[in-house]
């Protein structure tokens, strides 16, 4: 469209006369041209020129207070709460309909200073409750918070529990592993003997730290009061590898620290003893490692 | 302008008092009635209120802001309660070349008078149409019915109306 074509729209819309989609089209324009956005400036002044033709007639005074008390309201709105707000406007409804009705106004100081009391008034009453509500509100946050932490301090104590279980079997699989792995370490089997002909074992154990891990099957369950001992016999002398029950399935594990002195034991057995373990084997044999 | 958008009530109040009569006038001038005219003053300086921040001196003066803002509702009102068939009642006020040339108590304001000898050197033809445009609020081919003369020929007098009154404002505005 050439600018000509514009400059009508532009009246036109000085005017209001274009509807919404004819004025978005022209503004449209407008941001993108800027002749034609001076041309609408230019117009401007002329236009509303007209209005400068009318003689100017004072309002009746109430319209003034009327109007300045609602922008007191919508200004006092925009701080306050909606139950405050309902009962504002409800105050100047009420006093614009009774002025409404009455011929004459007549704003003495007396009458304007018991308006302004009761405005008074009612707006603290509302903000009193208004501020009820909000202490009643947040009450009830609290407790609802509270409970729901004790009920989230509950789980994390289970999840502690958990994750020290995971952690431990976690170390223990690490530990197997550099058992396994180590360079120095060494795996035995033992066999079982006339007592538990089916019961067998694998001992692995590092000659350097001494770690041991020990897995057992078929063993017979321990009686009352006693318990399985592993044995490292080095140089005829037994040391012990600690004591270890087993499952019902005769399966038992055993992990832990063989002494010094028992690092290049080349015999190995399992014995039957009192629970809590001996200094030296008492009891029968269970298992045995073949002669190396 | 910016006083009242920050929520400077007394700048408000300052602000109604310069230009309510003047707005008033024009709502009178356009709406049918007196308790109609408050009713859309209020309104508008209800809306001054809220939308101070949107006016941008940038944009044109005060006075054309507001002014826009009074007509704008001003003849919204008009087009919604009135009917199309204008009465007897309108038809008396089309005496405008007297009720602008007779009116002594227009704008005192030097812009004021300047602009009723601009609209004198205005061919009345032009005049007319751009009075029934601008309070009456008909549209161009409203007015063209009103006149009983061919659309063209209204916009070519609305046309040449403004540009004249531009030419004439241009060493003053």
């Amino acid at each position: 469209m050439a600018h000509e074509d514009y400059i009508e729209r532009i009246i036109l819309d000085l005017l209001g006369e274009l509807d919404p989609a004819e004025r978005g089209e022209l503004e449209t324009h407008l941001a993108s041209c800027a002749a034609c956005s001076r041309e609408a400036k230019a117009w401007r002044n002329p236009v509303h020129a007209l209005a400068y033709t009318v003689a100017p007639i004072a309002p009746p005074a109430e319209v003034r207070a009327q109007l300045l008390k609602r922008v007191a309201v919508l200004k006092a709105e925009s701080s306050t709460t909606s139950s405050a707000k309902q009962a504002n406007e409800i105050s100047v409804d009420q006093e614009k309909s009774h002025q409404e009705k009455s011929n004459v106004v007549v704003l003495t100081p007396r009458s304007a200073k018991d308006e302004a009391v009761r405005f008074g008034r009612s707006s603290f009453f509302s903000a009193a409750i208004a501020a009820a509500l909000v202490i009643a509100a947040l009450i009830i946050s609290l407790i609802y918070l509270w409970s729901r932490n004790q009920a989230l301090q509950t789980e994390l104590a289970q999840t502690y529990g958990r994750l020290s279980q995971v952690q431990g079997e976690l170390e223990q699989a690490r530990d197997e592993k550099i058992i396994l792995t180590a360079a120095e370490s060494r795996i035995r089997v033992l066999e079982g003997t006339k007592v538990a002909p089916r019961a067998n074992a694998v001992l692995s154990y590092d000659r350097q730290t001494g770690r041991t891990l020990f897995y057992a099957s078929n063993l017979p369950q321990a009686p009352a009061g006693k318990a399985y001992q592993l044995w490292f016999i080095a140089d005829s002398k037994p040391i012990s590898a600690g004591v270890f029950s087993v499952d019902d399935a005769g399966r038992a594990t055993l992990r832990s620290q063989v002494p010094s002195s028992g690092l290049n034991a080349s015999l190995f057995a399992v014995t039957l003893e009192p629970a809590a373990g001996v200094s030296s084997p008492t009891g029968d044999k269970y298992l045995l490692s073949s002669a190396s | 302008m910016r006083a009242v958008a920050r929520g400077d009530e007394q700048a408000f109040a300052d602000l109604y008092d310069r230009y309510s009569s003047i707005l008033f006038g024009l709502l009178l001038r356009i709406l049918n009635g007196r308790a109609e005219a408050e009713d859309v003053l209020q309104e508008v300086f209800i809306q001054v209120w809220q939308k101070a921040g949107d006016f941008n001196e940038d944009r044109g003066r005060a006075f054309t802001w507001l002014v826009t803002l009074a007509r704008s509702r001003a003849i919204d009102r008009l087009r919604a309660t009135e009917s199309r068939d204008r009465t007897a009642v309108r038809a008396a006020r089309e005496t405008i070349e007297g009720e602008i040339n007779a009116d002594e108590e227009a704008i005192r304001s030097e812009e004021g008078a300047f602009v009723r000898s601009a609209l004198a050197e205005i061919p009345a033809e032009q005049k007319r149409t751009l009075v029934l445009a601008y309070f009456e609020g008909l549209t161009q081919s409203e007015i063209a019915s009103r006149l009983n003369e061919p659309l063209g020929t209204v916009k070519t007098r609305t046309r040449a109306g403004l540009t004249k009154l531009r030419e004439l404002l241009r060493s003053r505005f």
